[in-house]
């Protein structure tokens, strides 16, 4: 593990922290849109995880990992309970591994953010059948049509936004990435 | 060095998000091939008790403190009311085929239905873990 000198560190505490506002705030937009107007019950559109894929991107997946779970603790206290939390963190785990797979030059060379995204929404689902398994004990193929719908539509918004947004916000000259 | 995802949508994207849809299309034929249920059963913490799909009638149902309402009308169950904070259950909507669930997890409840002609050895197979 590489040493940073101290004002690169603060600069990499800062730039996880303006992620971790960025995560907070989607957060709260997707938790003020009512379930009844969801395209598929039951499944959120997942907007934080685009801070998450692009603080991949700018910093490191370490730095991710870090704003992920900052992101989860928080939005647990502000409007959480105790199953929403053990099923964000079985999500974003999983979603944080394939990230760190897409991230390898064989998938970034042939897929554009939509295809990532779509990825990382299917194995954060995935996750969070894992977790309802769990904690009910039992789960039904039945759940993976919604589960394999919702992926691609979420993963698809996600994915033309981050698309959209500029290059600055990927590319980072001050080189901060490496250690957290 | 770093490998920059294409900011366009590529022929790979494309090709997955086709993957996905077949999928789907299969997973959504496989659910229509499921048997009309009999019965439901309610799973909760306390024990797994066994209602008939035959009867229109509302059932209420307790459950570590919450409470559901499960109400069966033509051969369909739903959840229609619910006191616990997430209601995701209640925007489950209608289940009425063979080993389809209807999941309330703050409550621990788990109603499940069941069909008599395709069997319990099968019904396992729709079962993961």
């Amino acid at each position: 593990m590489k040493t940073l000198s101290s004002d690169k560190k603060v600069r990499l505490i800062a730039e996880c922290a303006v992620f971790v506002g960025c995560a907070m705030m989607l957060s709260f937009v997707e938790a003020i849109i009512p379930i009844a107007v969801m395209p598929i019950p039951g499944f959120k559109i997942g907007l934080a995880n685009i801070a998450i894929t692009a603080a991949a991107y700018r910093l490191s997946i370490k730095s991710a990992a870090a704003v992920s779970f900052c992101r989860i603790i928080l939005t647990f206290f502000l409007f959480g309970n105790p199953t929403s939390l053990l099923f964000s963190l079985f999500g974003a785990s999983l979603s944080l591994v394939s990230l760190q797979i897409t991230k390898k030059h064989f998938f970034a060379s042939r897929f554009s953010f939509i295809g990532i995204s779509v990825i990382c929404a299917l194995s954060h689902n995935v996750g969070q059948l894992t977790a309802a398994l769990v904690l009910i004990g039992k789960a039904s193929l039945g759940y993976a049509l919604p589960l394999v719908i919702a992926s691609m539509i979420y993963g698809t918004l996600s994915g033309i936004i981050l698309n959209i947004l500029p290059e600055k916000i990927y590319i980072n000259n001050k080189r901060t990435e490496g250690a957290i | 060095m770093q490998v920059f995802p294409k900011k366009k949508i590529t022929v790979s994207d494309i090709i997955l998000l086709i993957v996905m849809a077949a999928s789907a299309v299969i997973l959504f034929i496989f659910s229509l091939s499921g048997n009309a249920g009999d019965s439901f059963t309610v799973s909760t913490p306390q024990g797994e008790i066994s209602y008939p799909l035959g009867i229109n009638k509302t059932y209420e149902i307790e459950s570590r403190g919450i409470i559901l309402l499960v109400t069966v009308f033509d051969g369909r169950v739903a959840v229609t009311e619910s006191s616990c904070p997430d209601h995701t259950c209640e925007h489950s909507g209608e289940i009425s085929r063979d080993s389809e669930v209807i999941v309330c997890v703050p409550a621990g409840v788990v109603i499940k239905i069941i069909s008599e002609n395709s069997g319990q050895v099968q019904d396992e197979d729709f079962v993961i873990g």
